[in-house]
């Protein structure tokens, strides 16, 4: 029998590595568009002029750019890759496709904080009050994500038994801030509806900063352990005699998850969707291997956060849209092209 | 060389194993048999350590315990019964993985044609770029006992490696088992069902019936009707191959 070997490993990292530079161009075209797109449209010229020379440009354009603008695409960029990676780490370590924040009940956590805290009226405590919705919110996600711990510490750390309770939690979590919604004011009630729907209007750069550092912090720790990682997606039993310590893994895994995902989720409230489709999008491009798996999910959440951005802008000038929905409704579609084209090549494909 | 004494090992109030001892030699394929669900895969895991119940392990001389996770890594290689086959990783990434401990970010070149020289030894080369669910049951068991022989092992233990093969695959995996074993002084654990086959491919025969030794030796002696009847509850009638082995076929069922 003819055996024709035709695959070379190194070449293979370099495809990968080479898909993911182009994600990250991609990105920053649609960054470089998202920031230029609002009320109205300002080149790029006058961006840079307004970050590098400030006093060159008046005031209100000045303030429109390195104010609103910037914190805003920064924060979709950022949020996105947050949630985009955690999704991907919980996916490989619960091993299921399922798995999200959103699934796991962190996002009807955080919803829960945001609601607690608009009803009780701490939002409106003068100067700290708007801190006190995201800090809530970033508590109860913690919270919940030490109840996931205990779930899975009382059930010797079964992922099937862990995203069961997440789902049990996030119904819990759900109707808790139900109630509060049903006995809050109407302009309370708004609120909390604005809140949960998910915007990136609030976001201003000490936002950003959080959100930048907790990121630059959590990857690294992610990325060195990126090999177990990889191991753990062949079972657990397998992992375990390559000598891992699966039940460390995955707790350090969910201890950088939770204070990732709380922290965007806290800042912009909750946006479902692209901690599923970020993974899932990187597992199509550039399989699992974790060292390309993890950096891609969170490149590929931030392209669609920053897309559903860029849109919201291109289809209703001038108005503050939730993000959330645009996520939603755009992605959606295009999640499924994505992943029926894929399939197909798959299929049609020759793999030997 | 294994050592186990008295291990003992409970899921919650049930005792699935109780004062199991036992040894394995190297060079020597060691099988453990018995019906389902007594024992055999718990024993195995309680070997290597992925369950601790009470008892003492010793592997190569040394407690098992005072070995750190990446210590027992290298010396024991294990092949678990059930594989996630789903993931999204191709068969040379599979066996790579069993240099998990020797791996930076990077994969320095040695590993890679390391990989390589796995892959042809065991002649499955020519699957490096598929996926799991892109093989057939025996090739995807051969990609599995690659990653156990990449990671160049003193002992090896395997949880029913011929599960669910065609005649073809079975014959051809333990006959690599055992000729491996003779050669590389390997120490050889395994579950393995067949009746038939028991023989042909251990050196001794351990059976095990409801989480205690019923019988332990050289496979002519251990199997024998009594022990058909008490552990299987079976009738059996035993025939002699030209080439020395019994053949046993089940005749009907003993209450």
């Amino acid at each position: 029998m003819d055996k024709q070997i035709d695959y070379d490993y190194k070449k293979d990292e370099k495809r990968r590595y080479f898909l993911i530079v182009i994600g990250m161009l991609c990105l920053a075209v649609i960054f470089l568009f998202d920031i230029s797109m609002g009320q109205e449209l300002m080149p790029l010229s006058m961006i840079l002029q307004a970050i590098f020379q400030r006093d060159s440009l008046d005031m209100t354009t000045q303030v429109i750019i390195n104010e609103i603008r910037l914190p805003r695409s920064c924060m979709a960029v950022l949020a996105g890759a947050a949630l985009g990676f955690s999704g991907g780490i919980m996916q490989t370590i619960l091993n299921n496709k399922l798995a999200s924040p959103y699934t796991l009940g962190l996002s009807s956590a955080a919803g829960l904080g945001a609601s607690v805290s608009i009803v009780t009226g701490l939002s409106s405590i003068l100067n700290i009050g708007i801190y006190l919705v995201p800090f809530m919110s970033f508590v109860f996600t913690f919270l919940a994500c030490i109840l996931i711990f205990m779930f899975g510490r009382r059930f010797s750390s079964r992922p099937d038994t862990m995203v069961l309770g997440g789902i049990g939690l996030s119904f819990l979590f759900q109707a808790l801030q139900a109630l509060l919604q049903y006995s809050a004011t109407p302009e309370q009630s708004q609120n909390i509806v604005f809140w949960l729907l998910g915007s990136l209007s609030r976001s201003d750069w000490t936002s950003v900063t959080i959100t930048l550092c907790v990121l630059l912090a959590g990857i690294p720790v992610m990325i060195s352990s990126a090999w177990e990682m990889t191991a753990l997606k062949l079972g657990e039993d397998n992992a375990m005699s390559l000598g891992i310590d699966v039940k460390k893994l995955r707790y350090k895994s969910l201890l950088v998850v939770s204070v990732i995902t709380g922290v965007a989720i806290s800042f912009i409230g909750t946006i479902g969707f692209i901690g599923l489709v970020g993974p899932h999008m990187a597992r199509l491009v550039v399989g699992e291997d974790q060292r390309y798996y993890l950096p891609a999910s969170a490149l590929f959440g931030a392209i669609v956060l920053s897309g559903a951005s860029l849109i919201s802008k291109i289809i209703i000038p001038g108005t503050v849209f939730p993000i959330g929905i645009i996520t939603s409704l755009f992605g959606a579609p295009f999640f499924f092209a994505f992943i029926f084209s894929k399939k197909n090549s798959l299929e049609g494909g020759s793999n030997d | 060389m294994i050592k186990a004494e008295n291990i003992s090992y409970s899921f919650g109030q049930n005792k699935i194993l109780e004062n199991v001892s036992m040894t394995a030699n190297p060079g020597e394929v060691t099988v453990i048999a018995g019906s389902n669900g007594t024992g055999k895969s718990t024993l195995l895991k309680n070997i290597c350590g992925i369950l601790q119940g009470s008892g003492e392990v010793y592997i190569c001389g040394k407690n098992r315990d005072q070995y750190t996770r990446k210590e027992l890594s290298k010396k024991i290689s294990y092949l678990s019964q059930f594989h996630n086959i789903d993931a999204d990783i191709n068969v040379f990434e599979i066996v790579l993985l069993g240099r998990v401990n020797s791996l930076n970010y990077h994969v320095p070149q040695e590993e890679v044609e390391r990989v390589w020289s796995t892959l042809k030894f065991l002649n499955i080369e020519q699957f490096a770029n598929r996926k799991m669910t892109q093989l057939s049951g025996g090739q995807a068991q051969m990609v599995f006992i690659g990653q156990a022989l990449i990671r160049e092992p003193e002992i090896l233990i395997l949880d029913e490696p011929t599960n669910n093969l065609d005649m073809r695959y079975t014959f051809k995996i333990l006959d690599l088992i055992q000729r491996l074993t003779r050669e590389k002084k390997f120490t050889t654990v395994m579950v393995l069902h067949d009746q038939n086959l028991l023989e042909r491919f251990s050196d001794k025969l351990i059976i095990i019936n409801d989480g205690k030794i019923y019988d332990q030796g050289h496979p002519k002696d251990v199997l024998n009707h009594q022990m058909f009847k008490d552990v299987y509850h079976m009738n059996v009638k035993f025939y002699e191959t030209d080439e020395g082995f019994s053949t046993i076929v089940p005749i009907s069922p003993y209450k």
